[in-house]
């Protein structure tokens, strides 16, 4: 029988939540969720186990007429449900469905309201598969949307002190990137939709390289060189579609969401945020900016790697400067995303091998960062770093766990921050070097970022960790319990993915290359790029 | 006797008559200067009867409007028999039940 | 997949064999350690006889679209020199921890330290593939870290693991970069690939190599970490910071050189004679052990990196091996000391590292005495000792290379080793013959053969016999007999010049007191650490600072600017709506209410305004029908 794994992938969030809605029973929230997601594990076992049969470079697809809409005289509305399964979706999907269910276990520190929190906590679930998975440009536009409302509530509601402020903050802030969005959608299906097959752009390769469905008077014809202030107009759709995932990515001016929504959240909706939230602005990037406008991307090269590399600096001086510990991650958060800004400039496929690598290594890692962060949390209910030294004496494994996150983020060989840098520096050394696409002095620029990040993290471990146990709190020792079996079960998976990630990364690879291939193809041919 | 003469007297019975009507503070005055307003009309048209002698609407007119002044003098003054009952005065001007509150 | 692929992987793999069987036999690690290390030895060993150079198997690590990285070796003559080195050393570095840590809590943090490095070190050694040989490098950066920082509670600990690996990062994230550029210059990141193209690299390449290079091996600009470093054990000072991590810098160079540009091979010259020097006359200013050790080795590091510059690698490898040897025998050997000493001082306060406080008579321990001895007589370059032969191989590489700056180098051996002397007999002087000082009991734990068994075996391999059978000859067996002389000057002079400053040295300290108000420039390493922190630690963190404050005052400033506009571009519109677009409703409202005002004036209740009213419109019609 032929389940559409896919659609089981949305809708079983979607049942959970509606189930939570209508059962009782202060526990029984939580275990529901939970089985929900070891049951999209499982099932994403099973598409594991599926896609080993196959070499193709499209795993699984899923495609239904939708509806279509007569618009009279601008012409046919036409969508489908496309959802589609390939090298990138697939370890993204991966990743998410593990540090969903991590989250799930780390709610054990909700204690109020919990069936609301449950029922928004799957239905963010549901509206993550759909955006990694939707092909069609209106259904991800749909799902895109819909993972701003219950992130409006979980962080509103459950969050810290300025919970109110740093909410509305990141909806308006996001919504307004999305906003930006759906311009470019109106003005793709203006210049797509009409004619013979009038459809909503659809992300599926075909669809960039049938130029012959573009009218020839379309608004974002290549030849329509009517434009705004000297830039055409599909450079301005490329610009707008920048900065609306810009926004989510996030990028260096339109960053600072970040830092309130991040503190201000509990741990296990700040874990959700960094590890998957965060990543979808590079997908989108990665999915729909570059395929439909790769000249303009490619023009535009630097202005990206500008704005990346000024990202990957700025935020990790911000991340020194920070007194917070968990504002320290949330500036080194900005810092990493800044990478696939610049890996993206970069037009090589070593650089976009290197954007995938650190959006999934930066997943695990920024999880295993949030975690810690509210582990210390959970008992002191204070972050301040100058509070604390010493703490090796009495969380000793903890520290070894702090350890390990903070040499993976600040890119140690052998843990997976190292191979994602390390593909990005690769490729942009490469651009800089003969094809000069982006300047040389951008990823020297980036290796200024990489020494902050182990000033930082090195600085942080030696004032918290290392010394005489002290703490200006006034609160007892016996307040600093180690690590417990279940915050060890949520850290021990995410810590031996690290590891695998940075030791054997064909395991990711063997999806990736098979991807990068036929982007470049699209995108970046050697031709356009001057190879 | 020149018509013209008695058409310029009976305007101006009119004119003293509507003065009469507009102007005076008792209601028997008013009476009184309806009456005027009615005989001048009379002496009008006996006036253009006497223009145009083979017409003789004029006169019968005139009998006729006499016979009803008669009668709407003595419904005025029974209407205002019964506004003096009913007001207890008979100057208008005290009398505003019509009056548009503002 | 040939044997000796899988001989060599076993060797560097063995390591964490034994960190897994710490972890099942706690109670015995030091033990279990010792005897991992052993059989490395014995595998090492026998590798060496086999003397495969050539590994052709290599197995896939990963792949790109361009390109793949493999695990292969690389085994040249300088690995087989180097591999026993490591693994002898390792080896005796744990013996004498056996007893050295034994009082210990988290032994089996210290030993699954010293493992890790050991396997990195050999992987290091032999890998043939830039990314693995990077990868190698970084898990030393990482042991050094832990294990400088072993004893977490001290403070100083903490800082100057900090600043090693602060320090070595930036040198790392160089070495990257000039390892992707090596890669975009010859499309390969194979080792035996790249050297066998004989192109040689870029100017801007190399320097970024030896710019990458000059943290790990502690030359001149970057070279405070290893002082500070010294807060670690002994042991470890001896394996990591003398022996075996910072000659990994060395041995990269060494490694490299036949694609070295020649204006890096200046370069190397240039920074390591400066090295040498600065650190051989910040060594005669301290005052604590072990820092006068570590400025010694950072000297003589510089005259390795050096003879590099003059393209003799050779030279540099030779110094490399004999130094390795004495130098982790005067580590331990201190180290020993500062154990007994530390046992049996009268008052606990006491610091046993200072040799202001020393004051044991030579002859209650002579075992450390006169292994330290013969130590010191190597690193002074005393005939009949290796120190003597890999010095003359120096000088007379120096003396008869081409290479413009190798009169400059040679000048510079001959200042330091002057220097050397010097504080080397201040060294022993003060240590072993300051009668003044009553501050110690005798001695128990001299004699436990796990401290005396390394100090031994290194002082017997400090001689001239591991180097050539003839104490005077300075060629090394494994070097192929090139023609190679040294001037009979040279030799002579050498002979003579040391041992006679070596004694009137002596003589020197020996009849005065330690001067009690040393060199402050030179107590400091040229205050090396101040000028960091004033030039990079202070404005970095004042950048970080302002960055933030830019932060919450203009790029949050301007979404709060743009969040009240908002907020009140949306009260000037309810106010104009207010007034306006409701306005116009309410002054329609009031318009007709005023107009029928002015019209309610003619309801006035008086029935004869009425009744005017009536004749004036009625005449009105009559004209108005009328014309």
């Amino acid at each position: 029988m032929e389940l559409p794994l896919l659609t089981l992938l949305i809708l079983i969030p979607l049942l959970g939540a509606l189930l939570i809605l209508l059962v009782n029973g202060d526990t029984l929230f939580q275990r529901l969720a939970l089985a929900v997601g070891l049951l999209q594990v499982l099932l994403f076992g099973v598409i594991l186990f599926k896609t080993s049969l196959n070499s193709n470079t499209i795993y699984l697809s899923e495609k239904v007429n939708w509806f279509t809409l007569p618009l009279g005289k601008s012409g046919i509305l036409q969508t489908h449900y496309h959802l589609l399964l390939d090298g990138l979706s697939l370890p993204l999907i991966g990743m998410s469905i593990l540090v969903l269910l991590i989250a799930t276990l780390a709610s054990q520190e909700i204690t109020n309201k919990k069936k609301g929190y449950f029922s928004l906590l799957l239905l963010l679930n549901a509206s993550i598969m759909g955006s990694f998975m939707a092909q069609d440009f209106l259904l991800f536009y749909l799902f895109f949307e819909f993972m701003l409302l219950p992130m409006y509530f979980l962080i509103g509601i459950w969050g810290g002190k300025r919970r109110e402020y740093a909410s509305i903050k990141f909806f308006l802030y996001t919504l307004l990137g999305s906003l930006l969005i759906l311009v470019v959608l109106i003005a793709l299906y203006m210049s797509y939709g009409q004619g013979a097959n009038p459809t909503v752009y659809s992300f599926s390769f075909d669809m960039a390289q049938q130029s012959n469905l573009l009218q020839a008077d379309a608004l974002l014809h290549p030849n329509n060189f009517s434009g705004i202030g000297g830039l055409s107009l599909r450079t301005w759709a490329f610009i707008f579609l920048f900065i609306g995932f810009g926004i989510k990515l996030p990028m260096f001016p339109f960053h600072t969401w970040l830092p309130d929504a991040h503190v201000e959240a509990p741990t296990p909706i700040s874990v959700i945020l960094a590890a998957i939230l965060l990543k979808i602005g590079g997908y989108g990037l990665l999915r729909i900016a570059y395929p439909v406008f790769p000249s303009e991307a490619l023009q535009l090269s630097f202005w990206v790697g500008l704005v990346g590399v000024i990202s990957i600096v700025y935020g990790a001086w911000c991340a020194l400067a920070s007194k917070d510990l968990k504002k320290l991650i949330a500036y080194s958060s900005i810092s990493h995303m800044g990478f696939v800004l610049l890996g993206l400039a970069s037009a090589h496929a070593e650089g976009i091998a290197g954007v995938i690598y650190q959006m999934i290594s930066h997943g695990f890692i920024s999880a295993m960062l949030f975690l810690l962060a509210g582990v210390l949390y959970v008992r002191t209910h204070d972050r301040k770093i100058a509070h604390y030294s010493g703490l090796h004496q009495v969380m000793p494994v903890y520290f070894s766990f702090v350890l390990i996150a903070f040499f993976a983020s600040l890119g140690m060989p052998g843990l997976s921050g190292f191979m994602a840098e390390f593909f990005v520096l690769t490729g942009a050394f490469m651009a800089g070097g003969s094809q000069a696409i982006i300047p040389f002095v951008f990823p020297m620029l980036a290796l200024v970022g990489i020494l902050l990040s182990a000033g930082y993290y090195l600085w942080t471990i030696q004032r918290m960790f290392m010394g005489t146990f002290h703490t200006s709190l006034s609160i007892e020792k016996s307040v600093f319990t180690d690590l417990s079996s279940q915050e060890k079960m949520m850290l021990v998976p995410l810590a031996i993915l690290v590891f695998v990630l940075g030791l054997f990364p064909q395991v990711i690879l063997q999806y990736i290359n098979p991807f990068i291939e036929q982007w470049m193809s699209v995108v970046f041919p050697a031709s356009a790029i001057g190879l | 006797m020149n018509p013209t003469y008695l058409i310029y007297t009976a305007i101006v019975l009119v004119a003293i008559g509507t003065a009469l009507v507009l102007t005076r503070k008792s209601l028997l005055f008013i009476l009184i200067g309806i009456e005027l307003i009615l005989n001048a009309v009379n002496l009008n048209l006996v006036a253009f009867n006497h223009l145009y002698p083979q017409n003789v609407n004029g006169q019968t007119t005139t009998l006729f409007i006499m016979a009803i002044a008669i009668c709407e003098t003595a419904c005025g003054i029974a209407i205002m028999i019964q506004v003096a009952r009913q007001y207890k005065t008979i100057t208008p001007s005290s009398i505003q039940d019509l009056k548009e509150q503002a | 997949m040939s044997q000796s692929f899988i001989l060599v992987s076993l060797i560097c793999c063995l390591p964490f064999a034994g960190m897994l069987m710490n972890l099942w036999l706690r109670k015995y690690v030091a033990y279990t350690s010792t005897f991992f290390l052993f059989i490395i030895n014995i595998l090492v060993f026998y590798f060496i006889n086999q003397h495969e150079t050539q590994i052709e198997t290599s197995l896939i690590w990963f792949k790109l679209q361009s390109f793949s990285i493999e695990l292969n070796y690389y085994i040249n003559r300088d690995s087989i020199l180097l591999l026993p080195v490591v693994s002898i050393i390792s080896f005796l570095v744990h013996v004498f921890s056996i007893g050295y840590m034994a009082y210990e809590k988290s032994l089996s943090r210290y030993f699954n330290g010293l493992l890790f490095f050991t396997a990195s070190m050999l992987l290091f050694v032999c890998a043939g593939n830039l990314i693995v040989i990077f990868l190698a490098w970084e898990c030393l950066g990482l042991a050094s870290y832990l294990l400088i920082g072993f004893y977490r509670e001290k403070t100083e600990a903490g800082f100057a693991a900090l600043k090693a690996m602060l320090l070595n990062r930036f040198s790392d994230l160089l070495l990257l970069s000039a390892i992707i550029l090596m890669f975009a210059y010859y499309q390969s990141f194979n080792l035996k690939e790249i050297i066998d193209s004989q192109q040689t690299l870029p100017q801007l390449v190399g320097w970024m190599l030896l710019l990458g290079v000059l943290a790990k091996s502690a030359q001149f600009p970057l070279m405070n970490w290893l002082p500070s470093a010294m807060t670690g054990p002994s042991p470890v000072s001896a394996l990591i910071h003398a022996a075996t991590m910072v000659i990994a810098g060395v041995y990269l160079m060494i490694r490299l050189s036949p694609i070295l540009p020649l204006s890096v091979l200046h370069g190397l010259t240039t920074i390591g004679s400066l090295t040498a020097l600065l650190g051989a006359l910040a060594a005669t200013q301290q005052f604590d052990v072990k820092k006068i050790l570590a400025y010694s080795t950072i000297s003589q590091l510089g005259l390795m990196m050096a003879a590099v510059g003059i393209a003799s690698p050779q030279a540099a490898m030779l110094h490399m091996i004999s130094h390795a040897f004495f130098k982790a025998g005067l580590f331990l050997g201190v180290g020993a000391l500062i154990h007994h000493l530390e046992e049996n001082r009268v008052n606990k306060e006491i610091n046993v590292q200072d040799i202001r406080n020393l004051g044991a008579p030579y002859k209650s321990y002579p075992y450390t005495f006169y292994t330290i001895l013969i130590f010191s007589l190597a690193l002074c370059g005393i005939p009949f000792t290796s120190g003597f032969l890999s010095k003359e191989y120096l000088l007379t590489q120096a003396w008869n290379s081409k290479n413009s700056l190798s009169i400059f180098y040679f000048v510079f051996i001959i200042l330091t080793s002057t220097i050397t002397v010097i504080y080397t007999t201040r060294l022993i002087v003060y240590t072993f013959f300051n009668k003044s000082k009553e501050n110690f009991n005798s001695a128990s734990s001299e004699k436990k053969p796990v401290f005396l068994f390394p100090l031994i075996a290194l002082s017997i391999a400090s001689f001239w016999w591991i180097i050539n059978f003839n104490p005077f000859h300075a060629d090394f067996y494994f070097f192929s007999k090139t023609t190679f002389t040294t001037p009979v000057w040279l030799t002579i002079g050498s002979t003579l010049f040391f041992p006679v400053l070596f004694f009137l040295a002596f003589r020197y300290f020996n009849s005065r007191d330690i001067s009690n108000s040393p060199n402050q420039l030179l107590l400091q390493g040229f205050a090396l650490d101040n000028l960091q922190q004033k030039l990079f630690v202070q404005p970095t963190l004042f950048i970080g600072n302002l960055f933030l404050s830019i932060e919450k005052k203009w790029i949050d400033g301007f979404i709060h600017v743009m969040a009240f506009a908002t907020v009140l571009f949306s009260h000037i519109i309810s106010f104009l709506d207010y007034w306006l677009v409701d306005g116009l409703v309410r002054m329609t409202y009031k318009a007709s209410y005023t107009l029928g005002g002015w019209v309610r004036v003619s309801r006035s209740g008086y029935v004869q305004h009425y009744l005017f009213w009536f004749l004036f419109t009625a005449v009105l019609f009559i004209i108005w029908v009328l014309f």
